[in-house]
C-alpha cells in the first residue's frame, strides 16, 4: 500500500465518532493526571492500560498518544501557577515560569506553554512520518561512550538552566548523583549506601524527590514565612493567547531549534521529554542574546523547552516502532500495547500495518489540535480553584502531593523521601543553591554511571575509546567546549584583577 | 534559615569524606580496578573540590555571619508552629498511613495543617471530610490505585 493511500485510510479509520469521543475523555483524563503533582504521563498511560485490553488497536493507540500528550502539557500549569512541575518534563523550566507569573504574566506564560507544546507537538510528528526510519537507524548507532557524552552533556546543561552560582549550582548537581548511587550497584549487585534498608535497594525514586524539592520546599515557606511572595499560587488571569504569535515570531529560531532537538532526544532510547526539555533549556540560555534575563521571568526559555518535551514525545515512537525500542518510558507501555495487539515493531511495520502506524501519526495530530481549546479551558478552570485562600489552598497541595507521593509505588516510604528532600530542598533554597540541578543530577546519575562502567570496560583503559567514534567525538567537543567556557568565566576576574594590578 | 558558608563548606567536605571512606569499602569486579566504588568516589572528590572552593569563597568574607541566621518573620511562635505541623502532618502521614489507612491519616494530616494554618474548624472539617472520601474513592475506583484502610478495613466493599 502506498503511504498517501494508507495515509488516507488511517485518517478514515480514526475520524470515527467513538474514537473522537475515546480521545476526548483521554485528553481530560491526561490533563487531570499531568496537572496534579507527583502523578506522571506514564502513570496516566500505565493506568490506561487495562482500558485498551477492549479496544481495537488504532483506538488504544489514540487514547494512549492523546492522553501522554495532554499530560505533558498539564504539567506547566501548576508549574506556572504554583511552581510545583505537575510532571518532571516540566521541572526544567518551573522557575522561569513561575518567576513570569509572579510579574503578573501567569496567563500569557501557560500560553507560551500550550502554543509551543502544540508546535513542537505537530513538528516531532512530521519529523516521526517522514524520517522515522532514518532517525531510528542514527539513535540505534549510540553506544555507551555516546550515551556518556550525553548524559554529561545534560548535566551541563542544568548548571545553566540553575542561574545562580556556578559553584553552587555544581554542588547541587553532585548531591543529586550522589542520592543517584544509592541502591544496588549494576555491575556486581552490592548495596552502596542504604544502611540497611531494604527500601532503598532500588534506589531513590525521583519524583518522590521532585515533588519534595519543589512543592514541600513551598508549603513549609509558605508556612514560616506566610507572607513573603514564594509559596504565593497565582490564577491565569488575562488572555492566554494574546501576544503569542509576536513572541514565536521573535524566537522562531528558538522554536525550531528545541522542537528539533527535542525530536531527537525523544528518538534516543531512555530518554525522554524531561531530558529534552532540560538540554533545550540550557541550551537557549547558552546562545540567547539576552542571557542574563534568564531565571527572572523570560519567556525564551518556555518557547525552547516548551516545544522540545511536547516533540520528544512523537520522537520517542520512532525506536519503539521501527526497533521495539523504547524511547521513553511511554513508548515502553505502548510496546506492550502493540505486542498485546499481536503487532511486532521492526521496520517492516511501515508495510505490514502501514494504516495502524499512520493511525498513530494522526492522532498525534489531532491530539495536538485538540490541545488548544482544552488547554483554554483547563486553564481557566484552574484559575478558579486556585482563587482559594492560600491557608486553605497548601495543606490541600500538600496532601495531594503525600498522596502522590505514595502512589508512584504504593509505598509509605516515599513520602519520608519526599519529607527529607523536602528539608533538604529548603536548606538549599533558604542558602541560595538552586534545587534544580539536585533533579537531573538524579535522573541521569544511574544511566550516567552504567554508561560510565560500561565505557571503562570496553575502554581497557585506553582513554582515547572514549571520542574514538565520530558522535562521541562530536559530544565530547561539545561538552569539553561548555566545560572551558565555565573555568574561563570562574578564571577571567581572578586575570582581569591581576591585570590591573600589574598596570598599576 | 540561612547557614553561614564556612560551616555549610565544612559539613559538604565532611559529607565528601565519609562518601569516599564508604565507597573505599564497597568490592571491586574481578581483576579490574573499577567497581561500584569508583563513581561515587569520583563525584565524592568532585564534591569536596567545590567544598573547598566555597570554604575559600567564604573566607574572602570580611563581615563577621552569624552560625544560622532565621528570617525576622519565621521567627514568631506562630509561624514556627505552622512549620512543625507540616512536618508532623508529613510524619504522620508516612509513618502511620499503612497502620491507620488513608482515610485516618488524611483527616488528621489535613484537618490538622488546616487548623494550623488558622482556618476556622467547622470550615477545615468539611473541607478535610469531602476531600478526602473524595480521594479515596477517585483513586480505589478509578485510578485502580489501593489505598489501606486501616482500622476501616471492615468497610472495604463501601470505600
Amino acid at each position: 500500500m502506498d503511504p498517501i493511500s494508507a495515509s488516507m485510510e488511517a485518517l478514515s479509520l480514526l475520524l470515527q465518532p467513538k474514537i473522537i469521543l475515546l480521545m476526548l475523555m483521554a485528553s481530560v483524563f491526561g490533563i487531570f493526571v499531568g496537572a496534579m503533582p507527583g502523578l506522571t504521563a506514564t502513570m496516566a498511560i500505565a493506568l490506561l492500560v487495562p482500558i485498551t485490553f477492549s479496544l481495537d488497536p488504532v483506538a488504544a493507540f489514540a487514547v494512549i498518544v492523546t492522553s501522554t500528550a495532554m499530560a505533558i502539557f498539564a504539567g506547566d500549569i501548576p508549574s506556572v501557577l504554583m511552581r510545583i512541575p505537575g510532571t518532571p518534563a516540566s521541572a526544567a523550566y518551573t522557575e522561569e515560569a513561575y518567576a513570569m507569573t509572579r510579574k503578573g504574566q501567569g496567563a500569557f506564560a501557560l500560553g507560551t506553554c500550550v502554543t509551543t507544546s502544540v508546535i513542537g507537538g505537530l513538528f516531532g510528528t512530521a519529523v516521526l512520518m517522514v524520517a522515522a526510519p532514518t532517525i531510528a537507524n542514527f539513535a540505534v548507532k549510540f553506544s555507551s561512550f555516546e550515551y556518556l557524552w550525553l548524559g554529561l552533556l545534560g548535566l551541563t546543561a542544568s548548571i545553566f538552566v540553575a542561574g545562580s552560582s556556578l559553584l553552587k549550582s555544581m554542588i547541587a548537581m553532585i548531591l543529586g548523583l550522589l542520592v543517584g548511587c544509592i541502591g544496588i550497584d549494576i555491575a556486581v549487585g552490592h548495596p552502596r549506601f542504604t544502611f540497611g534498608e531494604k527500601q532503598l535497594l532500588d534506589g531513590v525514586n525521583f519524583i518522590p524527590a521532585m515533588i519534595g524539592l519543589f512543592a514541600f520546599t513551598e508549603v513549609l515557606r509558605f508556612a514560616l514565612k506566610p507572607n513573603a511572595q514564594g509559596g504565593e499560587t497565582h490564577r491565569a488571569d488575562g488572555p492566554i493567547f494574546k501576544g503569542q504569535g509576536a513572541l514565536l515570531w521573535k524566537y522562531r529560531w528558538n522554536l525550531l531549534r528545541g522542537s528539533s532537538i527535542g525530536t531527537f532526544i525523544g528518538a534516543l532510547p531512555g530518554a525522554g521529554a524531561d531530558i529534552a526539555a532540560w538540554v533545550t533549556y540550557g541550551i537557549g540560555r547558552r546562545f540567547s542574546k539576552e542571557p542574563e534575563k534568564f531565571g527572572t521571568g523570560h519567556a525564551e526559555g518556555l518557547v525552547d523547552a516548551g516545544a522540545a518535551n511536547n516533540a520528544a514525545i512523537s520522537g520517542a515512537w520512532i525506536p519503539a516502532l521501527v526497533f521495539g525500542i523504547p524511547g521513553d518510558s511511554v513508548t515502553a507501555i505502548a510496546i506492550g500495547v502493540l505486542y498485546m495487539k499481536g503487532l511486532t515493531p521492526s521496520p517492516m511495520i511501515f508495510s505490514t500495518q502501514a494504516p495502524l502506524v499512520y493511525s498513530i501519526f494522526w492522532a498525534f495530530i489531532i491530539a495536538n489540535l485538540m490541545m488548544w481549546p482544552l488547554a483554554w479551558l483547563a486553564i481557566k478552570s484552574s484559575g478558579k480553584i486556585l482563587n482559594t485562600p492560600r491557608n486553605v489552598l497548601m495543606p490541600i497541595i500538600f496532601l495531594f502531593c503525600m498522596l502522590g507521593a505514595y502512589a508512584i509505588n504504593n509505598s509509605f516510604f516515599d513520602v519520608g523521601v519526599m519529607l527529607v528532600f523536602g528539608l533538604l530542598g529548603f536548606i538549599l533554597e533558604e542558602n541560595e543553591f538552586p534545587v534544580a540541578p539536585v533533579i537531573l543530577g538524579l535522573v541521569l546519575g544511574r544511566m550516567i554511571e552504567d554508561h560510565f562502567v560500561t565505557s571503562m570496560m570496553k575502554a581497557s583503559g585506553s582513554w582515547l575509546a572514549f571520542v574514538d567514534r565520530p558522535i562521541a567525538a562530536t559530544l565530547a567537543i561539545c561538552t569539553l567546549v561548555i566545560w572551558a567556557s565555565f573555568i574561563w568565566r570562574g578564571l577571567r576576574p581572578l586575570i582581569g584583577k591581576s591585570a590591573t594590578l600589574s598596570a598599576s | 534559615m540561612r547557614i553561614n558558608e564556612r560551616v555549610l563548606a565544612l559539613a559538604l567536605l565532611g559529607l565528601s569524606a565519609f562518601v569516599i571512606w564508604e565507597a573505599m569499602s564497597f568490592p571491586k569486579l574481578a581483576g579490574m580496578a573499577i567497581g561500584p566504588g569508583l563513581f561515587p568516589i569520583v563525584l565524592a572528590s568532585a564534591l569536596g573540590i567545590g567544598a573547598v572552593l566555597l570554604l575559600a569563597a567564604s573566607w574572602r568574607q570580611t563581615q563577621a555571619v552569624a552560625f544560622v541566621t532565621i528570617d525576622p518573620e519565621a521567627r514568631n511562635l506562630t509561624s514556627l508552629m505552622r512549620g512543625a505541623a507540616v512536618f508532623a502532618s508529613c510524619a504522620l502521614f508516612a509513618t502511620f498511613g499503612q497502620a491507620l489507612g488513608f482515610i485516618v491519616v488524611g483527616i488528621l494530616a489535613l484537618g490538622g495543617l488546616l487548623l494550623a494554618f488558622g482556618v476556622r474548624w467547622k470550615l477545615a472539617m468539611t473541607i478535610t471530610i469531602i476531600l478526602v472520601m473524595t480521594l479515596n474513592i477517585f483513586f480505589v475506583r478509578v485510578m485502580r490505585i489501593p489505598l489501606p484502610l486501616g482500622p476501616l478495613d471492615f468497610l472495604g466493599g463501601w470505600l
